[in-house]
């Protein structure tokens, strides 16, 4: 097992060379030169050659990726061509501040969809099932910036409950003394409660987006999981053991578990991508709006650094699931054991319909053998 | 434990027959009211957009009427620029749904072939290694990166939005050619001499385009909301030109301040043509699901 685990860091490692590579060549290929969008329209010829060697585009490609891949892999993703502040410190700052919605927000999605899916299954074809199914098809429909407005709409805008959406801190909040630089963070640490409540009143919206929005395919997932077990004969049996259904509910979960993790890791780096979306709804100074105010303007160092982050994050996500999938799921240390087996050749082939994966692309990172 | 705990599956609890009828007709989802309903407003908005006299110009701001809610005039008010909202609801629906969908049939066209053909060798592995590596890339960023790449049209939404939709076709592909490729009769075929491309497609995609087709009717669902969510962040729409998206961010800020409608009317307008979209998908699949019981 601890072969297979390894295996699996060192593929990420290689695709993280790949990523690496990718976002290099992906953004070499922008248009537009990068010293005119500095200068303007009317830039010298001169000043172009001067700002060309002062950001090293004079050289060669290969020279310019050869570098590129060494400084990232020593920690240094540049500076801003706009701004010229680092790049990995703008991200050190601003990932935690899209963390703070992020995280809980996923965290609600899965208990607001656990909740929904496992009250679907239990009362499947009833009212709650079908009013359940209703709402995923609803929340499903909707994208992620018009549930954020409806929610603005309504509890800003009607009821007058939520904070205006002005970012994290309003103007009279006293913004803590910097330590780590990300703001949530030294609030914390230098104990100033008033300013967390703040940051927490601020994000209460966002984290209600990011719950509604992701519990869909949470209790989606759940109720179609639950059904299938609920049926299965290890579940009759729990049952005829005379087990409390509570335990039996737990054992039918356990079943569910490993999908359930998929999705999380799935949802979450979807969420971190489409972060610019739920940020310019709420003005959130995160890492989300930072980088799309890069790609439009052609920031490249910003562009790099921001695709190597998020592609790195979700490869390290993958890694955890997978290593996690492998600990809590014993069928498929089995698999591992027995090496790669042929597929279908010793099963009867189903000439039927394949389950379609359901949000998004399918799960990646499940066990391969 | 009582009989009320039971889940509603067990055999001798389902619903009876005449309940399940009734329930059919008012929540099936291959109603054939809904259905018609559905193409309708799919087929119909962009129609309309094209050849309906609109009772406005929506390029055309009248600074003497900005801001105005809806009413005699101007049906669904009018936005902060003093533009009809209604034209530009209308307007808007002759470039979102025909992007969608072409960016649909785009990663089709791509996405199929690749998956069927990745389930074996080095090649195939190779697909599916730079399939995987697409997949941890953030959606978004790719999307805004190709459209910023290609310069920003319509032409090139259709092509971001294809490339982040293709990996989703080869996966859903390859699943269908791994599970039928060792089928009776695809072996059959594979012994009587049949080329593999023959193989490909009038033995194994025959035999899974049903899934593959709601698949994409959902694809494009999901592309409508992409392209608005692009075009909410200003990406690949130039401003006067009316999307639903950059409509909805127009009327964001009217929103916060209690004026609903430039934003409103738009949602509806979106979330109308993706639930039809939806409608569609369900309807195919139960259709599937018929022929596959009747087998």
């Amino acid at each position: 097992m601890i072969r297979y685990i390894l295996s699996r860091i060192a593929i990420a490692i290689l695709l993280l060379l790949g990523l690496i590579t990718l976002s290099f060549g992906l953004v070499s290929l922008l248009p537009g030169n990068p010293a005119v969008a500095l200068l303007g329209d009317y830039a010298t010829p001169a000043d172009i050659a001067r700002i060309n060697a002062q950001l090293g585009l004079d050289k060669p490609f290969l020279e310019r990726y050869l570098d590129y891949m060494g400084r990232t892999l020593n920690g240094d993703l540049g500076h801003s061509f706009f701004t010229g502040s680092s790049v990995s410190g703008e991200i050190w700052t601003r990932l935690p501040n899209t963390l703070v919605y992020l995280i809980p927000g996923l965290i609600l999605a899965l208990l607001i969809g656990m909740g929904m899916g496992t009250l679907a299954a239990y009362r499947y074809g009833r009212g709650a099932d079908k009013a359940f199914t209703a709402g995923v098809s609803i929340l499903m429909a909707m994208p992620e910036f018009v549930l954020g407005l409806l929610l603005l709409f309504i509890f800003y805008q009607q009821l007058h409950l939520a904070p205006a959406p002005l970012g994290m801190l309003s103007s009279s909040d006293i913004p803590p003394p910097k330590v780590t630089g990300s703001v949530a963070l030294d609030a914390v640490i230098a104990g100033q409660w008033s300013a967390v409540q703040s940051i927490m009143g601020r994000a209460a919206l966002p984290i209600v987006t990011m719950g509604l929005f992701f519990a869909a395919p949470f209790g989606k997932t759940v109720r179609t999981g639950l059904l299938q077990i609920l049926n299965s004969p290890q579940i009759e049996f729990a049952r005829a053991c005379g087990l409390k259904p509570f335990q039996v509910f737990r054992y039918a979960l356990s079943d569910v578990r490993g999908t359930l993790m998929t999705y999380m890791v799935l949802l979450f780096a979807a969420a971190l991508s489409g972060a610019a979306i739920v940020e310019s709804v709420f003005s959130w100074p995160g890492v989300g709006g930072w980088s799309l105010d890069g790609v439009l303007k052609g920031d490249v160092p910003v562009i790099q650094g921001f695709v190597l982050i998020m592609g790195a994050t979700s490869l390290l996500g993958y890694v955890l699931l997978d290593t996690l999938i492998t600990l809590l799921d014993p069928r498929t240390r089995g698999n591992i054991l027995r090496k790669a087996r042929k597929p279908s050749k010793l099963r009867p082939a189903a000439p039927g319909p394949v389950p379609a994966p359901t949000a998004g692309s399918a799960p990646t990172a499940g066990p391969k053998n | 434990m009582s009989i009320q705990g039971l889940p509603r599956t067990s055999p001798g609890l389902r619903v009876t027959q005449w309940a399940r009828r009734g329930q059919t007709l008012l929540f099936n989802r291959s109603n054939t009211i809904m259905v018609a309903l559905a193409v309708a407003i799919v087929v119909g908005l962009p129609l309309m957009a094209m050849f309906a006299p609109l009772p406005h110009d929506p390029l055309q701001p009248d600074t003497d009427a900005i801001g105005i809610a809806p009413g005699g005039t101007h049906w669904f008010g009018t936005d902060g620029n003093g533009m009809d909202v209604f034209s530009r609801t209308i307007e808007a629906a002759k470039l979102d749904l025909p992007v969608a969908l072409a960016a649909t049939a785009l990663s089709l066209v791509v996405g199929v072939p690749l998956g069927l053909f990745a389930t074996s060798g080095k090649l195939g592995d190779t697909i599916m290694r730079v399939i995987d590596a697409f997949a941890a890339l953030p959606i978004i960023v790719i999307a805004v990166v190709s459209i910023k790449l290609l310069g920003g049209g319509a032409t090139d939404v259709v092509l971001a939005i294809a490339v982040v939709a293709a990996p989703r076709f080869v996966r859903l592909s390859r699943a269908a050619a791994m599970a039928l490729r060792s089928a009776r009769y695809v072996e059959a075929a594979a012994a009587i001499g049949c080329s593999p491309l023959r193989i490909a497609f009038n033995h194994v995609f025959r035999n899974a385009y049903g899934v593959v087709l709601v698949q994409a009717t959902l694809t494009a669902a999901n592309a409508l909301g992409t392209i608005a969510a692009l075009n909410f962040l200003g990406v690949g729409v130039k401003p006067p030109t009316p999307t639903w998206g950059a409509m909805i961010n127009d009327g964001a800020s009217m929103l916060i301040r209690g004026e609903w409608w430039a934003a409103a009317f738009p949602t509806l307008a979106m979330l109308l043509a993706i639930g039809s979209l939806n409608v569609i998908a369900g309807a195919i699949e139960t259709k599937i699901e018929r022929v596959e019981r009747a087998r």
